[in-house]
């Protein structure tokens, strides 16, 4: 190993005007966006997708809307107009010619009443075709298992794929991603929102084109599910290994303790304590500030920062005590907290050309993370 | 409408959030922004040396002086103000504006120059309205008194003293919080010829300014002024180069040519003509550590 290998601390320093970017993260935020963003971006791209000259602007498309603009021919739509037809005919009760008709069209032979003979014809018929319903709803559950694969499975795993890798990539932007998902969260909420207010609208304008579209039919419930399914997987997994596994950045700005850093002179030393015994991530990421607090004095611009990790009571860098690095105030630094088993700190020792200097050690930013 | 169609729109929807997600990630660094203002060495010059207006003072020996009845400036802020136009990376010929020092802030809020060389003292507080380039010259507050008064040799012959300096300067802010405060009466003046008139007229007992400045005034007058020099006190006094807030440009032109300016010699020309007898290392700043530009 060269000496140069040796000497080069753990710590790293970044530009002065780019304080903190990667692991200042606001994960809470970013979880936040991505759990309502997914959501509203998926179901943008369905509303668009689904035809919008056939009255289903924010309808799923997993459901096979071309059954609806045919005729009724399955009995459930038969029963369906079936008994429109019937609560339209008992809304005429009233009318004596009313049952005579029921009791016509329902002939039966025998002694039993006209009347009787509709209402066995009509619950006769009605057990019939809720058997033949039953029997239509379990082929059309096995036809929506079988079709699953072939048609849905792509648009699940579609929406998985494009969900999952949305939601790693913001996470991976840290800080970033927060901001990049609360901008497009208002752009998407009002999309959105614009468009189901738009449906509604439609909706409620083309009512008499839509008769044979059933209100409430299951199969379109349970088919809006796997696109939430997928949703929620592609979100919840990364969120899940984010939160759990990785653990989010710490941001432990005002848990950092400075003693001695009041008025530092010249040569004076601060101690900051880092939260946690020991630190519950490997790295931090620290912004250290100066304040000058009289009148004259050019003390904040050219002062340097000496910053010695202090990892369980001992100074040590790479194994090597009472190594330091240099950072102007303002600067970003970074120190492995990987090997801490009982508690870390930072000591700062002030570098200021002029020695009448009195200034303020305060800590701007701190972030833990691994 | 196909379902082609609406699966293709679909896609390029998708495709057009993740441009604009690309395109939002951009400037959201959290960091803060550079240089807003174009520097003005930073651009293309039409003319060869287009003039650029420079704060200076005009009654200052030793930096700043406009010999009265020949238009003449000299000093060393004067000749540092022609070194840089003549080595800055585009040439320039500096206009000087008469400021009095209390104005010097002023006159770069209101743009009425671009820099002002007039023994401008670098300070945090400073720093928050206008950028600095340098130091280019370190002192500490001084003393001066009439020629032979030897009344005042050290802090404690100050107490109960009249002492003159100037309004809107850092020697008057120290003269009220430092070590003095309370005990010394402090009378403010626009200009240091003010002071001077004063003490010559023994209206006052003393002048407190930067050191270097005083030793000016002793150096064009010998015989009636002297400077103190067991008294140094306050915060050093780091003269820079005064520019508009943010212009980091500028200030970067400023920082390397200063450092060239120093570590070329024509620093210790200036000083050795303008302060003669004086030891330059202690008023020299250390090149390789000049103020970095924010």
């Amino acid at each position: 190993m060269m000496v140069d290998d040796l000497a080069r601390p753990r710590i790293r320093r970044r530009e002065a005007s780019s304080p903190i970017s990667d692991p200042l993260v606001s994960d809470p935020l970013i979880i936040d966006s991505l759990i309502t963003d997914p959501l509203i971006t998926v179901s943008m791209i369905a509303a668009i997708r689904s035809p919008s000259h056939r009255h289903r602007l924010l309808a799923s498309p997993w459901v096979d809307y071309r059954q609806y603009d045919r005729p009724a021919r399955s009995s459930s739509d038969a029963r369906h107009q079936h008994l429109t037809g019937l609560a339209t005919t008992r809304r005429n009760s009233d009318s004596p010619s009313c049952d005579r008709t029921n009791v016509t069209s329902h002939r039966a032979p025998g002694k039993v009443r006209a009347h009787e003979v509709s209402e066995i014809s009509f619950k006769g018929h009605q057990k019939q075709e809720e058997m033949s319903d039953q029997k239509q709803e379990q082929h059309s559950e096995s036809n929506f298992l079988t079709q699953f694969p072939r048609g849905q499975l792509k648009w699940f795993f579609s929406i998985l794929a494009i969900t999952a890798a949305f939601t790693v990539w913001l996470l991976t932007k840290d800080a970033k991603g927060s901001e990049i998902a609360s901008i497009l969260s208002l752009a998407t909420t009002i999309v959105s929102t614009a468009l189901t207010f738009l449906m509604f609208l439609y909706q409620n304008t083309s009512k008499g084109n839509r008769k044979g579209i059933p209100p409430g039919n299951p199969r379109r419930t349970s088919r809006l599910l796997v696109p939430l399914a997928a949703i929620v997987l592609g979100a919840g997994v990364p969120i899940y290994y984010w939160t759990e596994i990785h653990k989010p950045n710490s941001r432990v700005t005002d848990q950092m303790s400075v003693f001695n850093g009041k008025a530092m002179h010249d040569g004076g030393q601060a101690t900051i304590t880092i939260p946690g015994r020991p630190p519950q991530h490997d790295h931090l990421a620290i912004v250290l500030t100066l304040t000058n607090h009289a009148d004259v004095g050019d003390c904040v611009r050219p002062a340097k920062l000496d910053i010695t990790p202090i990892i369980d009571s001992t100074p040590v860098i790479d194994g090597r005590p009472e190594q330091l690095t240099s950072v102007r105030p303002g600067q970003e630094v970074r120190l492995d907290l990987s090997d801490v088993t009982r508690q870390a700190a930072v000591l700062v020792t002030l570098d200021t050309p002029d020695p009448s200097c009195r200034v303020e050690l305060r800590v701007s930013q701190a972030v833990l993370y691994n | 409408m196909s379902i082609t169609a609406g699966r293709t729109r679909g896609v390029l929807f998708a495709a057009l959030l993740g441009l604009s997600a690309c395109q939002v990630g951009g400037p959201v660094t959290g960091s803060a922004p550079t240089s807003a203002a174009p520097g003005i060495f930073g651009g293309p010059v039409n003319a060869e040396t287009p003039p650029v207006n420079v704060g200076t003072l005009t009654d200052q020996p030793g930096f700043g002086e406009l010999i009265p009845g020949s238009n003449v400036r000299a000093g060393f802020d004067i000749d540092l103000q022609r070194w840089l136009g003549n080595h800055a990376p585009h040439r320039f010929l500096p206009v000087h504006v008469d400021l009095t020092i209390d104005d010097r802030i002023r006159a770069l809020q209101e743009d009425r120059v671009k820099l002002v060389v007039a023994t401008f003292s670098i300070t945090d507080e400073r720093s928050k309205k206008i950028g600095f380039a340098g130091p280019y010259m370190i002192t500490q507050q001084g003393v001066m008194v009439r020629a032979g008064d030897d009344r005042i040799q050290n802090m404690d012959d100050l107490t109960g003293k009249t002492v003159c300096t100037l309004s809107g300067s850092t020697s008057l802010s120290q003269l009220k919080e430092g070590t003095l405060k309370d005990q010394i009466n402090v009378i403010e003046k626009k200009g240091y010829k003010e002071c001077a008139d004063q003490l010559l007229d023994r209206q006052v007992d003393a002048i407190s300014t930067e050191a270097i400045s005083l030793e000016g005034f002793a150096h064009r007058d010998p015989t009636r002024l002297s400077v103190v020099k067991n008294i140094r006190f306050g915060a050093q006094g780091r003269f820079g180069i005064g520019l508009r807030h943010g212009d980091v440009a500028t200030c970067e032109v400023m920082t390397a040519k200063l450092k060239e300016f120093i570590t070329s010699g024509s620093w210790d020309i200036f000083f050795d003509q303008h302060f003669p007898g004086l030891q330059s290392e202690l008023y020299k700043p250390d090149p390789n550590n000049l103020n970095p530009c924010e």
